[in-house]
């Protein structure tokens, strides 16, 4: 049964998504040479300025810097939620940069869960509506097999007694842990996390903290943005950016 | 199980209930005036094309010396006459209280199982009957009875009889009693005959067999009028109507012309309106959009999505106005009823147009939510994630951008005041939608409040020539000696007049003669009538054969000028007058006013009178018409035989019959676009508030207090109040002379006397400014509650 339910029906690769157009990726995550321009009324703004980077399956990688240095426009690019001005970026086999939004949302939805630090959930669908959404989405699974799995994951984050409440009804730290489950909802193989502990006491982070451990030992691959030092160092690897450069990596044993 | 995307616009409708109810709101005015205009429209035409065509109308009438039946049968046969009826219409009075007479016209038929042409219907009472009276449905009232009465009847040549109303019945050809002042009564030409006043006929009816040629109408016209004239009767006049034209003809058109306007202008004020809703929706939804877009949707699924709620609201709409509407269209087209006396035996709206409200009430939201769903859809993720409330795209450096810049270095503008200035005019696009509304919906308002107050204006003007309370009108004339102090015994005359009334006919330089036109002799310095002037000078006391006529007249004779010597054939003697005045007309057909001695001398009646005018001591109807009673019997015990009276209250009452239906339609009409203007400001400063959220919060993190928070979106609001009422009370000006010229001409025959509501016009301004304040009022308190963390955060 469980086999059933958390295993994919619907994330077979469409033709044309994953064009790669002679290169092969080695990586899970491969960014190379990305460059993010902003044009502003006083001139353009280099967020990013040729950044170069590897993930590989099973990492957990925290992403430090401080406030404007490019690190959540670097999530935004792995994500999709924003395009390169130039460079390329590979995730799961698929050249990103390539796609446009609606095959990207179709591509996110299924490869990608994205977590934010205030949450992002629909105010008016309940805690398990909010993650059966996903799954709604990508037409992944039976519409039955959706409420078990939501309803699984929900307990999973220990929020299955909150699942018919709305967000509005639950604290920050627990509607983190509805994002999280929302974002593990189509079973992607990436998390991207900006600020996820950003809104939260220090106990309610920990616990995020330690649900996103738990997650990476089952092989997730975490990508995670905080300016949180204590946090950071508990990842096995960190990257720092600072004026949309990577101008650190420390990779811990 | 319903899909989780399907739950959220489920969701959506049912958790934003106000925001609901406004975007139906926008969405049902406009199907509901469709549904009331169309309806109605389509109910009166086909009850009056129904009723009328049941009467199987007559080609002509031809008005003769009396004729038998035996004639009428011969005329039939002549080739090219469907069918054939002789008639006879007898003027009359009846008594409807002691000493208060009212006038009925009866019509005489040879037999109502027999009638072929100008049909009418039984109603109610026996039927067909031989003896007895049959009254017009809208006349009973006007006379004071019932069914079953017996009523006096004064059939001229003092011949007084009692009849009884014996039923009811509809004729279609003829109007309410309350507009011609005048009952329609219908017997056998068997009763007249035993009233003692013969069995013949004075009419022929025909209708042709090419009914709808009137070259054929008027050709069969000649062949009758020989072949009556043969049979050694004259012909006096032939009346020949419009073929397939109803006698309200005009009336109709108007209405319809009013009903077509109306329901367009509010459609589109509707779509403009559902426009705005829409996008604010959109504007609403951006950031859910982000957020589905992130976990995966699509762009047709979040297309789809926001497709189905607009539908849902169509639908929604279309449920509640359908039904009001029709409910509405089949009391307006009652009131219509009543002025053109229709029978409405069928008041269905028909399929067409329900099937016209469904397509507008889902096809127009549709195709207003085309833009917004697309360009929601289309958004990045990016961007719709980060829609923070703050819009900078709007703020530009345009040509209103710069003034204010300006006006700020001039005057010393608060800057609160500025700011409410600035954002008035930062969504341009939406200003515009919603001033276009407001400013239609204020023009159409002071224009139909400048129609109702010119139809005043025309009425007061009419009753220039009516400055008395009373007119006592005589069965012959009678010496002034004698009636003048008659009346003046009475207690509560304050003054009385007398006057004689005739007719006459302009004969041309060929010998020729006109028809026969009214004419008025008052003395020159009468005070009981004082007509306003279009051209020349009223009658002077030393004037002779000198004339004044009305533009119905001069119109008729547009080669008189004045000072031209104008020939009079006046009891069959030819006078010759100058022309030197033209007064207006008070829609009562051509008039000729000439010097009181002078026409008596002429007419060989000196110190007589045809009618007595009197001043009463208090001028209201109830007062008037128990002046009028007494008069009557007052005058009667006296020997004086009074044909008729009327009283200014009645003619002014009478006239504005008509006008008081089409003014209430036209109010109606008002009141909506008043709702949908009200609607689209109050969703107008909605949006506005939602899209500055964050900016509201920013202003009260730098110590904006709620209250400066509230003046600022209502300055806001009742700036763009102010702005449609400057607009909309200039766009009023052309649009009122419209109206009134319209009403006018269709009703009187003539333009209104135009006078501009400018007391309705700052009654509106009050109201707009209190319609604005209100309409901000609900995002202004919004606004100012919110707290500073919220909005800062708002997500």
């Amino acid at each position: 049964m469980l086999k059933t339910l958390f295993s994919r029906n619907g994330a077979t690769t469409k033709k044309g998504i994953s064009v790669i157009n002679g290169h092969t990726p080695i990586h899970l995550i491969e960014v190379r040479q990305v460059v993010k321009a902003y044009h502003t009324p006083v001139g353009d703004f280099i967020a990013l300025n040729g950044v170069n980077l590897h993930i590989d399956k099973g990492e957990f990688v925290a992403v430090v810097g401080k406030s404007g240095s490019g690190k959540s426009t670097l999530i935004n690019m792995i994500t999709g939620i924003d395009r390169p001005t130039a460079g390329e970026i590979y995730v799961a086999n698929h050249a990103i940069h390539r796609l446009g939004e609606g095959p990207m949302a179709e591509w996110r939805g299924k490869n990608v869960g994205v977590i934010f630090q205030f949450f992002q959930l629909l105010p008016m669908l309940s805690c398990l509506e909010n993650v059966m959404l996903p799954m709604d989405f990508g037409n992944m699974y039976t519409p039955r097999e959706r409420k078990e799995r939501a309803l699984h994951l929900l307990e999973q984050m220990q929020m299955v007694e909150h699942a018919y409440k709305l967000p509005s009804e639950v604290s920050g730290g627990q509607q983190q842990r509805v994002a999280i489950a929302r974002a593990l909802a189509n079973d992607p193989p990436i998390l991207a996390a900006d600020e996820p502990t950003g809104n939260l006491d220090s106990k309610t982070a920990d616990a995020v903290f330690t649900l996103f451990e738990n997650l990476v030992a089952q092989g997730k691959t975490i990508l995670m943005v905080t300016h949180d030092g204590e946090l950071a160092r508990r990842t096995r690897r960190a990257i720092t950016i600072a004026d949309g450069q990577i101008v650190d990596e420390k990779i811990r044993g | 199980m319903v899909p989780t995307r399907w739950r959220k616009v489920i969701l959506d409708l049912w958790m934003h209930k106000a925001r609901t109810l406004l975007v139906i709101a926008a969405i049902g005015v406009g199907v509901f005036a469709v549904g009331l205009v169309a309806g109605g429209q389509a109910i009166l035409l086909r009850e009056l094309n129904r009723g009328y065509a049941a009467t199987n109308a007559s080609s002509a009438t031809l008005t003769t010396t009396p004729f038998s039946s035996e004639l009428v049968a011969r005329l039939g046969r002549i080739p090219g006459v469907e069918a054939v009826e002789g008639r006879r219409r007898i003027p009359a009075q009846v008594e409807i209280r002691p000493n208060e007479t009212r006038a009925l016209l009866i019509t005489a038929v040879a037999d109502f199982r027999a009638q072929q042409l100008d049909k009418i219907y039984p109603i109610g009472g026996a039927w067909p009957q031989r003896d007895g009276l049959l009254i017009e449905q809208l006349s009973l009232e006007f006379l004071n009875a019932s069914v079953g009465d017996k009523i006096s009847v004064d059939l001229g040549n003092g011949l007084r009889k009692e009849l009884t109303i014996t039923g009811l019945v509809h004729d279609a050809n003829v109007p309410n009693a309350r507009v011609t002042n005048r009952a329609f009564g219908y017997v056998t030409i068997h009763t007249l005959n035993n009233l003692g006043l013969g069995d013949y006929f004075t009419e022929l009816r025909y209708r042709a067999v090419e009914a709808d040629n009137l070259s054929a109408i008027y050709a069969l016209n000649d062949a009758l009028k020989s072949q009556i004239e043969r049979s050694g009767h004259t012909v006096f006049a032939t009346d020949t109507p419009t073929p397939g034209e109803h006698w309200a003809q005009e009336i109709i058109e108007t209405l319809v012309l009013l009903f077509i306007l109306f329901g367009v202008l509010i459609m589109v004020l509707s779509g403009f309106l559902v426009v705005n809703t829409i996008t604010a929706l959109m504007a609403q939804q951006i950031k859910h959009i982000g957020v589905m877009k992130l976990v995966g949707a699509r762009r047709r699924q979040i297309m789809g999505m926001y497709f189905v709620m607009v539908a849902a609201y169509g639908l929604l709409a279309v449920l509640l106005a359908v039904p009001a509407s029709m409910l509405a269209a089949q009391r307006v087209v009652l009131f219509a009823t009543d002025l053109l006396n229709t029978q409405i035996v069928n008041n269905s709206v028909p399929l067409y147009v329900i099937g016209l409200q469904v397509a507008g009430g889902l096809g127009i939201p549709l195709a207003a939510a085309l833009w917004p769903v697309i360009n929601g859809a289309l958004i990045t993720t990016h961007k719709a994630l980060n829609s923070i409330g703050i819009d900078q795209s709007s703020v530009g450096r345009g040509f209103w951008e710069r003034l204010f810049a300006q006006m700020q270095q001039m005057l010393p503008l608060q800057r609160p005041l500025l700011i409410s200035l600035r954002n008035t005019i930062r969504k341009k696009g939406r200003l515009a939608l919603t001033l276009a509304t407001l400013i239609l919906g204020t023009a159409l308002f002071i224009a139909v409040l400048s129609t109702r107050a010119s139809v005043q204006q025309t009425l007061d003007d009419f009753l220039r020539y009516h400055r008395y309370d009373v007119s006592v009108v005589f069965a012959r004339p009678y010496r002034t000696a004698q009636i003048e102090p008659l009346a003046q015994q009475l207690p509560g005359v304050v003054a009385v007049e007398s006057w004689l009334t005739g007719s006459a006919r302009r004969v041309f330089a060929d010998a020729s003669t006109s028809e026969s036109v009214s004419l008025v002799a008052a003395p020159a310095n009468s005070a009981f009538m004082d007509p306003k002037l279009e051209a020349g000078r009223w009658l002077l006391p030393t004037d002779a054969n000198t004339l004044v006529v009305n533009t119905d007249f001069a119109d008729a004779h547009p080669d008189l000028r004045l000072g031209d010597e104008v020939v009079l054939e006046i009891n069959g003697r030819n006078h010759p007058w100058q022309l030197v005045g033209i007064v207006p007309t008070a829609a009562a057909g051509p008039t000729l006013y000439v010097n009181y001695n002078f026409y008596a001398r002429l007419a060989r009646s000196i110190g007589q009178a045809t009618t007595l005018k009197v001043v009463t001591a208090q001028h209201d109807a109830a007062h008037q018409a128990e002046m009028a009673a007494r008069l009557t019997g007052h005058l009667e015990s006296a020997g004086i035989r009074v044909s008729s009276t009327r009283t200014t209250e009645g003619i002014r009452e009478s006239n504005q019959y008509a006008f008081n239906i089409i003014i209430g339609f036209l109010v109606l009409m008002a009141v909506l676009l008043a709702t949908v203007g009200s609607l689209g400001l109050t969703t107008t400063m909605s949006i506005n508030i939602l899209e500055r959220i964050r900016e509201i919060g920013v202003l009260r993190a730098i110590g904006a207090s709620d209250n400066a928070v509230r003046v600022i979106v209502l300055t806001e609001g009742m700036t763009i109040g102010l702005l449609s009422w400057v607009f909309g009370s200039v766009t009023a000006v052309p649009l009122s002379q419209l109206l009134s010229h319209t009403v006018g001409m269709a009703l009187l025959g003539i333009p209104l006397n135009y006078t501009f509501a400018l007391d309705w016009t700052f009654i509106w301004l009050v109201m707009v400014i209190l319609l604005a304040a209100a309409a901000s009022l609900g995002p202004a308190h919004s606004a100012s509650r919110l707290t500073i963390r919220e909005v800062l955060a708002y997500e």
